[in-house]
């Protein structure tokens, strides 16, 4: 691509890896919190707060 | 509007709409990307080298947005003590630390083989740095206060405070003089970037900002979540220390 074809690499792989840990860590977080909700005792719908 | 605002339709609503604004995020997206490597030309100083500026602009942009979502968020805290908004606030920080995270990073990549340094103490690049800091900041005042309501209020009192540092990022340029480049897109008199250069740059900073929205309506989804735990899970401590029969959360 060019001399600097190093930097650009870098700019995007950089951009993906940050994307990446961001999405992993909500889904593992939403993963955890999902089963220790199923592990209280069954509930309605409530405020959600 | 009250209804919106309602954590759990809140719930309801996002459950039906991500999967449409995360397949918007991903055409959009992948448009973008094309639009970089096979649309845009490279140009006439820097070479090849601009093609970074398709993800360190939208990145740039975003570390604002993110900020000015929490100052909204840390209104609607402060003033009308709302769940959803502290949730919002909460959600927002970490997505804005990454996208000012990127933002930093990939400026300096540019920067390197353009100024012939990774970083300067210029007032852009600085003042984007400190936006760093705050987002850490709150960050930290999140995980440090354990009582969610005390938490909120005073992460939205360090938001509004540090809510002065987005115009001096944005007018740092005209203000200072710096190594950084005045605003070329967003800026009066209209953009002074060519067309086959802004058209890319414009779909990537829709695909990143529809990706922003995706991740803080998700993060936005476990903290509501996490707060539903926090609170049967006191109420099912309380219960068996009366003897009780397991909580049933009202509206059951």
């Amino acid at each position: 691509m060019s001399d600097h074809a190093g930097y650009i690499f870098a700019a995007f792989a950089v951009t993906a890896v940050v994307v990446a840990v961001m999405l992993g860590r909500i889904l593992l977080d939403h993963r955890s919190l999902t089963r220790a909700l199923a592990k209280l005792p069954p509930r309605g719908e409530g405020d959600g707060a | 509007m009250l209804k919106y605002a309602n954590p759990t339709y809140f719930l309801r609503l996002t459950a039906a709409v991500l999967p449409w604004l995360w397949g918007a995020a991903g055409l959009t997206l992948g448009l973008g990307l094309y639009m970089t490597f096979a649309v845009a030309p490279a140009d006439y100083q820097q070479g090849e080298t601009v093609r970074i500026m398709y993800i360190h602009v939208p990145a740039a942009w975003l570390s604002m947005f993110a900020y000015t979502v929490m100052t909204l968020s840390a209104l609607g805290t402060l003033v009308w003590r709302h769940p959803l908004a502290d949730a919002s606030q909460q959600a927002a920080a970490p997505l804005g630390a990454g996208f000012t995270f990127i933002c930093l990073v990939t400026g300096s990549l540019w920067g390197k083989p353009m100024w012939g340094t990774w970083w300067v103490w210029d007032a852009r690049l600085t003042s984007v740095l400190v936006l760093f800091l705050i987002y850490l900041g709150l960050i930290a005042l999140w995980n440090t206060i354990e009582e969610p309501l005390k938490a909120a209020r005073a992460a939205a009192i360090l938001t509004l405070v540090g809510v002065v540092n987005i115009p001096i990022i944005k007018f740092s340029v005209d203000w200072w003089n710096t190594l950084h480049q005045p605003a070329s897109v967003l800026r009066m008199g209209g953009p002074a970037i060519h067309p086959t250069m802004l058209w890319p740059l414009l779909v990537m900073a829709l695909g990143a900002s529809l990706l922003f929205v995706c991740l803080h309506l998700m993060a936005i989804r476990n903290e509501i979540l996490r707060r539903r735990l926090r609170r049967l899970s006191y109420l099912a401590a309380e219960a068996a220390d009366h003897g009780l029969e397991p909580p049933v959360e009202a509206g059951a």
